[in-house]
Parts: C-alpha cells; sequence; structure tokens
C-alpha cells in the first residue's frame, strides 16, 4: 500500500520528525531534550483526550467497592453480575469504553513519533540515506537548519541512542514506568476470573515493552520513559497523588505514605 | 458476561501486541544494514561485496564464484568497494557482534579493514587485530598510494596502514564520524568528515596541509584530478576546491543531500544526488549542461562508458542516458520494481548491477536487456 504509506509519511510521520529536528537545534543540539521536548508538545497537544481518558478511569475505579458489593451478592450468577454492573455503570455516567477510544484516538500519534526516532537516529547508511527523503528542503529555514544540524548527536551520558542501551539501565527504567503505568490506569474487574487477566496484562505489558527495549535503539527507549513519566504527572495532577503513593511498595520520597494517601482528601475526590 | 469476558480476553491479547505492531509499524521505510558495495571488474573476473555480506571474485566468462570471503559464515554489511592490486584486494566491512545472555541480547557494530590474497581470497591481514576503539565501521572504500592503504573508519579516523602487513603508520582524527573513503592524488589525501571539513593530509606523514568547511556533513568520497578536488555535503551542494589550497572554486546547489562521489569524466563533472537527478556540470565553472531525472535518490556515482552515464536509482533500477546531453536511452527494468543503491559497472558492451535483491544483473549496454543473472553470494 504505497499510497497510504506516503499519505502517512506526509500527514503523521514527516511534520513529527522535522519539528524534532527543530527542537534538537533549540534544546543545545540535545537529542533527549528534543525527545522529551516533543513528548511535551504531543502530550498538550492531546491533553483533552487523555485528560478525559484519565477522569473516566478514576470514575471506573471509584465504583470499586459498588462492584465488589454486586460481586459479593451476585457471586453464583454471572449474568445478573453482568447487567447489574452495566446498571451502575449507566447510574453513575460512566462509559467504560472512555478508557480506551482516546488511547485508540491518540495511537497514531504515538506510532508517527516513534518512527520519527526511529528514522532520525538511523545507525546504518541505509536508514540514514531515507532520512533526507523525510526533511523539508524546500523551506530554507529548515533546510538551513538540518545543514548544520547533521549528524545528530546521538551520545547522551552512557547511550548511544541510536543502540539498545549496553548496560540494561533502559529497560529496567521501562518496566518501571509502564508498571507504575498499569497498575494506577487498572481497570476494577466484575468477577474474579477478570481480576487474574488484569494481573497478567499489568505484569505482561511492561515486561514486553522491556524485552523489545533491549532490542531496539535506546532513543525509543527514552521516549517510553519520558512519555510514562509525563502520563503518570498527569495523573497525579488530575485524581491526586495518594493513587500512586498507593500504587507504589512502600512510597517515595516527596510523595505521601499510604497512610497519609488514606487520609488525602484528594485521593478519594470524584470526577 | 461471557460477552464481556471476550472483551476483556481481546484486550490482553491486544495489550501484548500493541509493542510488536509498534515495532512492526517503524519498518515502514526503514531497513537493516545490507551494504551497497559498487562491483569493479579487472580481467574478466568481478569483485564486490554481496548482499549476503561476503566478498567474492566471479568469472563473469563462466560465470562462476571463484572464492568469497569469508569463506564461512557472513559479514553483515559492506559499503565499501573493493580495491585491488596485482596481489590483493582490499575493503572495509560493517559488522555486528552479539552477546548474549538467557533472553538478553546485546549488539555491538564494529568493523575492520581487510587485505585479501586476490588470487584466492585467503586473509592476509585485518586491523585492528585486537578489540579496540579502533574496532568500528570502516564503511568507504579504501585508497592507495605511496606503499599505503588508506581506510577510513566511523570513529572518525583515517588510517594509513602499510600495504604488507597492515601495520598503523599514522593515523588522522577528524571531529566526527567518516562514511565516506579517501582520495589519494601526488602525495596528498582528501578525506571529507562528518564535522563539515574536507582535510588534505601529506600522504607519508598525515600531517595537515589545509582544510575547507563547507555548510554540512560531508559524507561522499572527494574525486581529485591534478588541479580541483570535488566532493559533496549534506547542505545539498556539490563543491569544487584547489588541490593545493583548498580554496572555493565554485559550488552548485541541488535540490537534496549530494551523498555520492562526483565523477570528472574529460571536461564534465557528474554530480548524482538524493534530489533523484543526476547533473552534468561543467568540470571547471560548474555551469549545468543537462539534467537526468530518475523515479528515486541517486546513491550512488554513474559509470561513464561509449557515450553514455549508466546510474542505478534506489527503488527505480538502472537507467542509461545520452552522456552529452542527458536523454534517456533505457531503463531497467521497464515494470517492476529493482533496489539498486550501488553503481554499476560497464565492460565490453555488458552493464553488471549489484542489486540488492542479492543478484548480479548483466545487462546489454546497447538496449538495456537482461543477459543474464546469478546470486554470487547465494539468494537471501
Amino acid at each position: 500500500m504505497p499510497g497510504v504509506t506516503e499519505l502517512w509519511n506526509l500527514v503523521i510521520m514527516e511534520p513529527m520528525l522535522n519539528l524534532m529536528l527543530l527542537l534538537y537545534a533549540v534544546l543545545f543540539n540535545n537529542f533527549v531534550l528534543a525527545i522529551v521536548g516533543l513528548t511535551v508538545i504531543i502530550r498538550l497537544l492531546t491533553f483533552p483526550l487523555t485528560q478525559k481518558q484519565i477522569r473516566s478511569m478514576k470514575a471506573m475505579q471509584d465504583l470499586q467497592p459498588e462492584l465488589q458489593k454486586l460481586q459479593k451478592k451476585y457471586a453464583k450468577d454471572r449474568e445478573k453480575l453482568s447487567a447489574a454492573t452495566m446498571e451502575l455503570y449507566k447510574e453513575h455516567g460512566v462509559n467504560p469504553m472512555m478508557g480506551c477510544l482516546p488511547l485508540l484516538i491518540q495511537m497514531p500519534i504515538w506510532i508517527g513519533l516513534y518512527q520519527s526516532i526511529y528514522q532520525a537516529l538511523g545507525s546504518a547508511p541505509e536508514q540514514f540515506v531515507v532520512l533526507s527523503q523525510r526533511l523539508y528542503h524546500t523551506i530554507p529555514f529548515m533546510h538551513n537548519l538540518a545543514a548544520r544540524s547533521l549528524p545528530l548527536n546521538s551520545q547522551f551520558l552512557w547511550l548511544d541512542l541510536g543502540r539498545p542501551d549496553p548496560y540494561y539501565i533502559l529497560p529496567i527504567l521501562v518496566v518501571g514506568v509502564f508498571w507504575l503505568q498499569q497498575k494506577l490506569t487498572a481497570q476494577p474487574a466484575a468477577d474474579p476470573s477478570q481480576a487474574q487477566m488484569n494481573r497478567t496484562m499489568q505484569m505482561m505489558m511492561p515486561l514486553m515493552f522491556g524485552v523489545i527495549t533491549l532490542q531496539v535503539s535506546s532513543g525509543l527507549a527514552v521516549y517510553w520513559v519520558a512519555s510514562g513519566a509525563l502520563q503518570i504527572i498527569q495523573q497525579g495532577m488530575t485524581t491526586g497523588w495518594s493513587d500512586i503513593a498507593k500504587a507504589l511498595p512502600s512510597g517515595l520520597p516527596g510523595l505521601p505514605t499510604r497512610e497519609q494517601a488514606g487520609k488525602d482528601g484528594r485521593g478519594k475526590k470524584k470526577h | 458476561m461471557p460477552r464481556i469476558r471476550i472483551k476483556r480476553i481481546t484486550l490482553v491479547a491486544l495489550g501484548c501486541l500493541l509493542p510488536l505492531l509498534l515495532v512492526g509499524a517503524v519498518g515502514c521505510g526503514a531497513r537493516a544494514a545490507m551494504g551497497w558495495s559498487s562491483p569493479i571488474l579487472e580481467d574478466g573476473i568481478l569483485y564486490s561485496g554481496s548482499k549476503t555480506g561476503q566478498i567474492y571474485a566471479l568469472d563473469v566468462e563462466t560465470r562462476e564464484r571463484i572464492w568469497a570471503f569469508p569463506s564461512e559464515g557472513v559479514l553483515a554489511g559492506i559499503y565499501s568497494s573493493p580495491v585491488i592490486t596485482d596481489e590483493s584486494l582490499f575493503f572495509g566491512s560493517y559488522e555486528i557482534e552479539v552477546s548474549s545472555f538467557l533472553i538478553f541480547q546485546n549488539q555491538k557494530i564494529e568493523g575492520k579493514a581487510y587485505a585479501l590474497d586476490l588470487a584466492n581470497g585467503q586473509e592476509r591481514w585485518h586491523f585492528p587485530t585486537g578489540g579496540s576503539e579502533d574496532s568500528e565501521p570502516f564503511l568507504g572504500t579504501p585508497a592507495l598510494g605511496d606503499g599505503l592503504a588508506y581506510f577510513t573508519s566511523s570513529n572518525g579516523k583515517l588510517y594509513a596502514l602499510d600495504v604488507e602487513t597492515g601495520s598503523r603508520r599514522w593515523e588522522f582524527e577528524t571531529g566526527d564520524e567518516i562514511w565516506g573513503g579517501p582520495a589519494w592524488s601526488d602525495g596528498t589525501v582528501y578525506v571529507g568528515s562528518a564535522d563539515k571539513n574536507l582535510y588534505a593530509l601529506d600522504a607519508t606523514t598525515g600531517a595537515q596541509k589545509w582544510s575547507f568547511t563547507a555548510g554540512g556533513a560531508i559524507y561522499c568520497t572527494p574525486w581529485v584530478d591534478s588541479e580541483l578536488v570535488y566532493f559533496g555535503s549534506l547542505d545539498n551542494n556539490v563543491y569544487a576546491v584547489r588541490a593545493d589550497d583548498g580554496e572555493q572554486v565554485w559550488t552548485y546547489a541541488t535540490g537534496n543531500w549530494v551523498w555520492a562521489t562526483p565523477l570528472r569524466d574529460q571536461d564534465t563533472l557528474y554530480v548524482a544526488s538524493l534530489d533523484h537527478s543526476l547533473y552534468a556540470l561543467d568540470a571547471a565553472n560548474g555551469q549545468l549542461r543537462w539534467q537526468a531525472q530518475a523515479e528515486d535518490m541517486i546513491t550512488s556515482p554513474p559509470a561513464i562508458a561509449d557515450g553514455k552515464a549508466f546510474f542505478s536509482a534506489h527503488g527505480d533500477g538502472v537507467y542509461a542516458v545520452n552522456a552529452d546531453n542527458g536523454a534517456e536511452l533505457w531503463h531497467y527494468p521497464s515494470e517492476g520494481v529493482l533496489v539498486v543503491l550501488s553503481s554499476p559497472v560497464v565492460a565490453d558492451g555488458s552493464v553488471y548491477v549489484n542489486a540488492d535483491d542479492g543478484n548480479l544483473y548483466v545487462l546489454d549496454a546497447e538496449t538495456g536487456n537482461l543477459r543474464w543473472e546469478v546470486a554470487p553470494g547465494g539468494t537471501q
């Protein structure tokens, strides 16, 4: 499907790639700052969507005690449990799909961002020459910027951002951030089998991303960590930091402890 | 309830597949290192790097492979074209060393400079001999002169090695990576670096004579004649500077990066650009004579023979144009896609093309018709 690919590159990938190049030049020729900068911009652009998603998830989580009551009440009748659960959602104006829909809408943006990082950091000549076809050569300002900036400096601390992390620090960070993200966005389960499935999901997703981080450019892992951290910060600012403190094994410095979190009014605030 | 359960199962499956989908998605438009070695032909024997990671010698009369290096296993990619003397063949490699522990796998990208026995492909020496900071990919085509073999490395260094032993005579470090090769002429070595400078060095000592700063990184091998040095840059320009002091004589702007070595034939300079065009310029003043358009980027210099310019264009096969006016004579293949990143070589009325699918295509230079094809390094 060359037509679809070209359209995708034209509308999604190339604007992101060129914006990233601009950010690289503005942010002291530092590619990590450019990745973080672009992630922040994308987060700001998708803020209304992500905000809706977070609030929807929070509302679902707040219904957890009532769901558990229903589970006890209809422990032996799954059909009635299902109907009562849907009724409960309807009653509180919660749409379970609202947690997924904004995520699906954002997917093309994340993939485009991911592709542009991969393209910009191409360490093999085959990848690098393709970069020439993605830059805005016809805009004099962007042409001069590219000529000045390329090749991008891919060194950051111990990392060559075009290659996997040789010390496995980023994969561990990716697993940690994704695990916390999963924990915070966990949907309440309607029955024990769903709860088990949720737990499996919470473990599998971070591990999958961790394993993939072992194989791909560390620049992509930087993006995953930055994106995940921003998601957690946004969630903390929207629903209160107490949820994050509760999710962590024993809290982190600067965050409230579990006991404090339990007393924190914001943690129980309904949206 | 069963309806919801199916949805949950689907979500779990999608969640686990999502990372794989993401990784798969970035595959569009990019590919792993495979190399694009341009072949050379000498006394009926063709030498080239294969797409499967071997340097080979092929008898074009019998179409039989004489030897391949390494005889067992493969290198990750060969970007350098082979350079030969009566006894030896020199090339640089791009190699990937994989170390793994349980599911953990670490890839180290490195490379070496090699000298082989021309007759049988046996290794004579390689550089560096041990794992060191010098073990970075050697992508550029080497140059020979003054009893030395000059190799460039991605670590930004130019090495002058003894042609007989491979021992290092001197090295010169630039400010960034070097992917193009050096050029030797009359006791001077010229090399371009991604630090945007073209350097002229004393060929026997490595002492810098002069440097010229371009507007962008330099990834191409310079072309040198007795008076001028020609090279392209990522600022889209091709430059002509004086060989003795580096003073700029002229510059010409194309529409995209000039990646390939400019090639001078008599008073014409042929410049391939990633803007999909082959330019023919007046070598003395840079005035445009003609421009031939392909459908994709041109990553390697043309071959000039019998009044024709033959060139390849990434996913657009091979073109033959009139060398006097750029008029298209033929295009191969007329239908379908053939990816070629390296230069063709022309001899005895045949055009030899090292294509990306691993095959060597041999075309009729007059008509562009396929004469024969062979997979010298084994099919991919």
